[in-house]
């Protein structure tokens, strides 16, 4: 095929509730269109033929990012190039910011947007697994107004997420990690732009030899990211004194990882080889915090 | 409804009328012409259409028109000033970052972003700001220097000082011939400055007057046979033009060898693979053309598809093809001297099996054609192809014209490597269609239907057996190798020979075995790619010499020096083997790679791995019998062990001023630099600078024939035919020069734009050439080339590898692998090459960066997959994985003193040659990094976990 485009209107919406009000509107038929990266590509196969598209692009204020307090607040019209450039960012959660610098391809970087990222609801999506870990929560609008989602319940399946049919995301808030606490995000992918064949991030808060606690989730390897909670817990509250005792407990701790996830076999990698990744990842994620958290 | 809008292009007002969902690009290159940005996917994965918006770098085919209203749009079109280029051009011109160009414009556009931000960026972040910009030609080695060198390119477009940070691509130990002032100078590509202003036109940038769009319905199931077309809702669709089926199309079948033409224009009723033709349509614009595919119903009756080739050949399987019995489709089996006394006599004897695995050449543009006929009946086609003869001779076959009714024009091609090397259904369908409109029609593949055409790699299953003496000289050798040829015959035959044929040139073989058996299953056909069958044999007997050398305690390089082949050497399969400096390239990749203080001395988890090859310089014969003729008027033709008529053709043509000489000559440019060399060449036989040549290659009204850009036959064939074209200029010129410089016609010598007598006066070239005009009218000279009569052996198939001449060339590969995840890192490449005399030494190092960045991701992350219906699974370029600028490894490409004496000017091949070491270098890199051989292509890091558990356990 050509990929053509197949035919749609654009709606221009210069603000949340007329970009909600049209959704609803056209229940169904509709589609917000902010980097189109997403989206132009499954219209193109033919994946997605919605009626309109409802350009968000133009809807001022959401593309700000902002530190008040204890906590990140960015706005989803933020390309993914403005979130890794980001000074704030970069201070704030250096982990966000390197999350968003594996996005893709550089123009791809600069079109695709947070908000489009989540929308997507991908279990590949680049930014679930980091925001899983920092707890973020998903600010969003519709015609029953304003409310967060927690990231825990952001997904649900692959492509489905909770915001209803006429809502629309407006920002993330992230609270800032504790001080001394490490997170790190790990992709495995053959080359660096492709989505991921694995994704895992990883904050760690150590008090002295003790893990004060631990936040680990997983991408691309169940139908949503999520937190890989048994393998948390395997490790919240143990002793970490740099010894065989904990190594053989991080080797543990990854295998439960391992074993939480549920990969499938597809195009980029079998089941088993992703499961085995998985455990690699978080070994070395964990590896990483806790040696940083040392230093 | 259409709106009016106004986009600020390159500081220009342009109003355009949008429906509101056109794709930037395609405003950009349909409505206002622009066609500088290039569309290589059309799917965000290529960065072929990279523009900036308010500066930004974005994929224009990821974003809608309307949305880029009120922005600041910059293309490539509007970089160079008042002509002049800028800096960053002029360092892509000057730094070979330049081949096919395709990838080009939107190179430039990421790194004109790139370098506003960070004038100086570190090479970290370049490969972050480019790696959204796929690249096939060039190994990306040259866009790196001319980006870190963009700073040094002044006005004057001179380089103002070497910055040392690039890692040198050449130690300068190459000291050209200083009898020449043409051959074996480094400059600049004449096309390069065309290419890095968007100028250059490719097939898909033309439009004619009232120029229809075709499409071709590709079937959705891997076999079956078609019951009923129903096309009367597609044609009521207003805006088509044409429905085209099997119905319509001739009889005749096509193909490459003449032996098996099996492929009609379209299905006449079965279909043999997922995306085989089954109609064609032709409206005013691609839209509507695609929506009219749409509305053909088709019915079939369902087959179930053969898609592994073991499977095919078992007994009782069904025939995809009546006429090939076991659906075996090529048949090879040969013996040369003794193998059962060479295995008796060896003190080593090993057998292993390898598999390869199906590539795509992926070039960045996709084919294209349009087709227009002529009121005299002539037919037009302009097309991207590798071949423009052949396409001419398919065409002539299938259509019943002759080939002087046919009129080939191949405008810039971006790109080939064998996938552009055949004729394609839209070569043949646009004339059709043309034929039934009445009007000029383009068809233009997408990435998907490319793929789906096939023409690839085969994947190839190697049963090797290799017997040793204990020196470790090879005594004997037996292959059997099954080749899963997909549904249709293509370039197969060949491909089939070739893979067994090639392997006793690099090394002594005295005896030899090869069983070759090409399969034909449900799957997209395969054809001729980049090293024509050789590559996974070479890749699977380098691998197998490597593991017999180390089991032996004989150092890999060591054992390859042992067998080496010699110059002047008739190998056992009787292919003649002229110059042969093979051993000084094994020699200088040792030393350079600093091979002795590496080699089982590097930490786990680093490797370094050697591999050698080398490829033919043109193929001895050419792929059809008897003389160029319309195939059905010829009577049968007996094979005849000589060329009938000569392969490569020219014609110079002094312009009367005696100013400028045109270069006449069908030499296929598709991003190698066929028409630079050839320039260079040409220049040096008249006497003249490279700057007053013209080369006109690209339309076969213009030029004599020339048989295209395959078996690496260009630089040899064609630079003999310009070469003595332009000898035969300066003869006519010497009894004029003569007469002015009161001497013996025999004693003027021509050289620097000057004719001189032995006593040193000389007089200006072009005077002479005006003189000649004057008083004989044109100054015209002709050259031509016909591989000498007698090559190869008398066997069946025995033609098959002849050349007039072999490229040698070995490869050290350094790596890395995390032994935990298996992934693999390609750290360094340490080549060194015989390509004889280099025409033009920049371009024979930008074959060999591209062709190991090529052949490296082919062997660790290149493949195409189908699911159990024989659905490609990545037909695309995010699914399949071609290396970015981040995956790239350094290189370091060398050429070793050379001189071969078929060759002109000592020159012969460096284009498919280069690809042959990587495989096997890499895969050794990776063994010996891990210390377990992965013996299946590609080596991906799940295949590498694999082999270390079973190593463990
Ligand atoms: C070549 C290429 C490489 C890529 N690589 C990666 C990668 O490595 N990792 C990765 O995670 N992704 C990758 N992607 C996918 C994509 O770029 C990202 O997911 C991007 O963040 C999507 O953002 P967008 O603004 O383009 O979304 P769009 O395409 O505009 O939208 C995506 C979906 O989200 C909805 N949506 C958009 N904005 C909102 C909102 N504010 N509220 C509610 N719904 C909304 C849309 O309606 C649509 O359904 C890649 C894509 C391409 C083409
Ligand atoms: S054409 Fe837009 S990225 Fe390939
Ligand atoms: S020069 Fe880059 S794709 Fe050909």
């Amino acid at each position: 095929m050509q990929l053509v485009l197949p035919d749609f209107d654009v709606l221009a919406a210069d603000s949340v509730e007329t970009a909600c009000s049209m959704l609803r509107a056209h229940q169904g038929m509709a589609q917000f269109l902010a980097g189109g990266t997403d989206l132009l590509v499954k219209m193109k196969l033919r994946k997605l033929m919605p009626r309109y598209l409802i350009n968000v692009k133009g809807i001022p204020g959401l593309d700000q990012i902002n530190c008040d307090g204890d906590r990140l607040r960015i706005g989803a019209l933020n390309t993914i190039q403005a979130i890794q450039s980001s000074e704030t960012v970069t201070r704030e959660i250096p982990m966000l910011s390197r999350a968003a610098g594996v996005l893709g391809t550089m123009p791809i970087r600069n079109l695709g947007t947070l908000g489009g990222n989540l929308g997507n609801a991908s279990p590949s999506a680049e930014f679930g697994p980091p925001l899983l870990v920092l707890e973020a929560s998903v600010r969003c609008l519709g015609q029953g107004g304003e409310r967060m989602i927690p990231m825990t319940e952001f997904f649900l399946g692959p492509g489905k997420s909770a915001l209803h049919p006429d809502e629309m995301i407006t920002e993330v808030h992230v609270p800032t990690p504790p001080n001394r606490a490490k997170c790190v995000y790990l992709k495995h992918s053959l080359r660096k732009m492709d989505v991921a064949m694995v994704g895992a991030a990883v904050l760690m808060l150590l008090d002295g030899d003790v893990c004060r606690d631990v936040r680990i989730a997983l991408g691309a390897v169940a139908p949503t990211p999520f937190r890989a909670r048994k393998a948390e817990a395997a490790l919240r509250g143990s002793k970490l004194a740099g010894d065989r005792a904990e190594s053989e407990l991080l080797e543990e701790v990854a295998r439960i990882g391992s074993e939480e996830s549920s990969p499938i076999d597809d195009l980029r990698g079998a089941a088993s080889y992703r499961k085995r990744i998985v455990g690699m990842l978080v070994k070395q994620g964990l590896a990483q915090t806790i040696a940083r958290a040392r230093e | 409804m259409a709106n009016t809008r106004t986009l600020k292009i390159n500081g220009r007002p342009y109003p355009v009328a949008l429906q509101g969902g056109e794709t930037l690009l395609d405003v950009l290159r349909d409505t206002l012409g622009l066609t500088g940005t290039k569309k290589g996917c059309n799917l965000g994965d290529c960065g072929a259409c990279t523009v900036l918006v308010d500066g930004t770098p974005i994929n224009s085919c990821l974003m809608l028109a309307s949305e880029a209203e009120d922005k600041q749009i910059s293309t490539i079109e509007g970089v160079a000033k008042d002509g002049e280029l800028a800096p960053i051009q002029k360092a892509f011109v000057n730094e070979g970052g330049i081949q096919c160009g395709y990838c080009t414009p939107g190179m430039i556009m990421s790194s004109i972003a790139l370098l506003n931000k960070n004038p100086e960026p570190s090479i970290e972040e370049i490969k972050d700001g480019l790696a959204g910009n796929l690249c096939r030609c060039t190994g990306y080695f040259g866009i790196m220097r001319a980006v870190r060198r963009c700073g040094n390119y002044r006005g004057d477009g001179t380089c103002a000082e070497k910055s040392g940070e690039v890692p040198a691509t050449d130690d300068g130990s190459y000291v050209g011939d200083e009898r020449y002032a043409s051959v074996g100078a480094s400059i600049p590509r004449l096309d390069a400055a065309d290419k890095a202003m968007g100028r250059a036109l490719y097939t898909g940038d033309i439009s004619l007057p009232r120029m229809a769009h075709g499409k071709i319905l590709g079937s959705p199931i891997a076999h079956g046979i078609i019951k009923r077309i129903d096309t009367s809702k597609a044609m009521a669709l207003p805006g088509v033009l044409a429905v085209i089926t099997g119905e319509d199309v001739p009889d005749e079948c096509f193909g490459v060898s003449p032996a098996r033409y099996d492929e009609h224009v379209l299905s006449k009723k079965k279909v043999l693979h997922v995306g085989d033709r089954v109609a064609a349509v032709a409206a005013i614009d691609e839209k509507t053309a695609e929506k009219a595919l749409s509305l053909i119903e088709v019915e079939y009756m369902e087959l179930p598809p053969i898609l592994d080739p073991f499977e095919a050949i078992a007994k009782d399987a069904p025939l995809i093809h009546e006429r090939y019995r076991g659906n075996i489709n090529t048949f090879v089996d040969q013996a040369h001297g003794d193998v059962e006394k060479g295995f008796a006599e060896s003190d080593f004897v090993k057998e292993e099996t390898f598999v390869g695995n199906l590539t795509h050449q992926q070039p960045m543009e996709p084919h294209a054609s349009i087709a227009t006929w002529e009121s005299d009946g002539t037919l037009v086609l302009y097309t991207s192809t590798q071949a423009p003869h052949y396409v001419q001779y398919m065409l002539a076959h299938v259509f019943h014209l002759p080939l002087g009714r046919i009129r080939v024009i191949r405008p810039t091609v971006g790109g080939g490597f064998g996938a552009k090397a055949g004729t394609s259904p839209l070569e043949l369908c646009a004339p059709i269609l043309s034929k039934i409109t009445g009007r000029p029609v383009k068809m233009v593949y997408s990435r998907e239907e490319m793929m789906l055409f096939g023409r690839g790699r085969h994947k190839q299953y190697m049963k090797y057996k290799l017997g040793l003496d204990r020196n470790g000289k090879i005594k004997a050798f037996e292959s059997e190798i099954h080749l899963d040829g997909g549904a249709y015959a293509s370039f197969g035959v060949a491909t089939t020979y070739y893979a067994g044929n090639m392997m006793p040139t690099l090394y002594h073989i005295p005896n030899f075995k090869y069983k070759g058996i090409r399969v034909v299953t449900n799957k997209p056909a395969c054809g001729a790619f980049r090293g024509h069958g050789v590559p996974q044999p070479r890749f699977a007997f380098e691998c197998l010499l490597t593991m017999m050398a180390d089991e032996m305690g004989i150092d890999p390089i060591e054992i390859r020096r042992r067998n080496s082949m010699d110059p002047n050497t008739r190998t056992v399969n009787d292919l003649d083997i002229q110059s042969c400096e093979f051993r000084a390239t094994l020699d200088a990749v040792q030393k350079k790679s600093g091979w002795k203080e590496k080699y089982g001395k590097l930490p786990k988890g680093q490797g370094i791995g050697i591999g050698c090859g080398g490829f033919v310089s043109g193929a001895g014969y050419a792929i059809y019998r008897g003389q160029v003729q319309m195939s059905h008027e010829k009577g049968p033709e007996h094979f005849q062990k000589k060329s009938i008529f000569p392969h490569a053709n020219a014609i110079v043509r002094v312009t009367e001023d005696g100013m400028a000489a045109i270069l006449m000559i069908g030499v296929a440019e598709i991003g190698q630099g066929a028409e630079t060399v050839m320039a260079q060449m040409c220049a040096e036989a008249l006497g003249i600078p490279v700057s007053r040549m013209r080369v006109r290659a690209e339309d076969s009204d213009i030029s004599p024939i020339d048989l295209g850009a395959y078996s690496s036959r260009v630089t040899l064939m064609g630079g003999h035919a310009v070469s003595r074209a332009g000898q035969a200029v300066v003869e006519r010129m010497k009894p004029i020069a003569a007469a002015m410089l009161e001497c013996d016609p025999s004693e003027v010598v021509a050289r620097d734009a000057r004719m001189y007598a032995a006593n040193g006066r000389s007089v200006p070239w072009e005077e002479v050439a005006r003189k000649y005009f004057n008083d004989n009218g044109p100054l015209v000279g002709t050259g031509w080339y016909k591989p000498r009569d007698g090559l190869g052996g008398d066997y069946k198939g025995a033609t098959v590898g002849t050349s007039p001449a072999y490229s040698f060339g070995s490869s050290v590969c350094e790596a890395s692998v995390d032994l935990e995840t298996g992934k693999v890192k390609i750290e360094q490449f340490t080549d060194y090459h015989d390509c004889g005399v280099p025409i033009n030494p920049m371009m024979a190092r930008g074959q060999v960066e591209g062709a190991i960045v090529m052949g490296a991701g082919e062997t660790i992350m290149e493949e195409i997959l189908f699911d159990e219906k024989g659905r490609m699974m990545n037909p695309n370029l995010h699914g399949y994985l071609v290396m970015t600028i981040k995956d790239a490894p350094d290189i370091f490409s060398g050429l070793v003193e050379s001189y071969e004496p078929e060759g002109p000017y000592g020159a012969k091949e460096i284009g498919e040659g280069t690809t042959l070491p990587v495989l096997g270098a890499v895969a050794h890199a990776i063994a010996n990094a891990t210390g377990v051989w992965v013996k299946e292509l590609p080596i991906t890091p799940e295949r590498i976990r694999t082999a270390l558990r079973a190593a463990k356990s």
